[in-house]
């Protein structure tokens, strides 16, 4: 997928664990790690507000847009 | 199982709730279990005319239509009956599999499609070897008529095609689930 999730960078410079992320958000762990691995389809905006809230951080922190096609091989 | 399917049915009438699928799956299921009865009874029937050398002095009568079994394209279009009725057969027994999956509530699963595809596939199949016995049938008799109407064959093959773009639906809602399941 051409975009890329950072939820990981921003989770290791705020020094927060992946569980305290999901607790103070409100999805499972389960949940989050779709989310990290890449593999969910949709985020809700509600979910982005509270990840940029708990995260101090702005959506284009944490996802990036990555030309697929120029990706290196 | 049938009869299991009853008293649920029942008990569902006595609670006022009438759940229309146990309702269909009740109808299917004694179809089925008819059919299992006829079925290697009329194997049995259907060969006992075929390897006979003398001619049968009953009048056979199948669905309205009287059967002869005087020339070979008469035996043919017996024989095509036959294997028509096993596919029909090989469509309820998956038919009846999709009740099941939706009683255990698989609905937008790759199984659910696959039956569904299956079943399309069986009646259009059935369809086309309804036509081809229809025509050996009026070939033998000398006679071809053309019905314009909605006959068997035209009804067999839309709910063939029906099963068939049912079966497509079902892959895009199977779609939509995974993606609503995958929405974080």
């Amino acid at each position: 997928m051409a975009i890329i999730i950072n939820v990981d960078l921003m989770l290791a410079k705020r020094k927060m664990r992946s569980n305290e992320l999901a607790d103070r958000i409100g999805i499972t762990t389960a949940n989050l790690s779709i989310l990290k691995t890449g593999k969910a389809k949709a985020i809700r905006f509600s979910t982005l507000e509270m990840i940029c809230k708990v995260l101090e951080c702005q959506p284009g922190d944490i996802m990036e847009y990555v030309n697929e096609k120029e990706k290196p091989f | 199982m049938f009869i299991n399917n009853l008293f649920i049915f029942v008990a569902t009438l006595k609670l006022k709730k009438m759940r229309k699928l146990v309702f269909l799956k009740t109808i299917v299921d004694y179809v089925w279990i008819m059919s299992l009865i006829a079925f290697p009874l009329l194997i049995v029937f259907i060969g006992s005319i075929l390897f006979s050398n003398e001619p049968i002095d009953i009048p056979i009568n199948i669905s309205g239509m009287n059967i002869k079994t005087d020339t070979s394209n008469d035996k043919i279009g017996l024989v095509l009956s036959m294997v028509n009725f096993g596919f029909v057969l090989f469509a309820l027994y998956n038919f009846k599999s999709l009740l099941n999956n939706f009683r255990k509530k698989i609905i937008f699963e790759a199984d659910s499609n696959l039956l569904l595809d299956k079943i399309g596939n069986l009646v259009i199949l059935s369809a086309s070897l309804y036509i081809i016995s229809d025509l050996l049938g009026a070939f033998s008799k000398n006679s071809l008529s053309i019905n314009l109407g909605f006959g068997p064959f035209l009804y067999l093959m839309s709910l063939g095609l029906f099963f068939k773009v049912l079966s497509e639906v079902f892959i895009i809602g199977k779609r939509i689930k995974e993606e609503n399941e995958l929405t974080v």
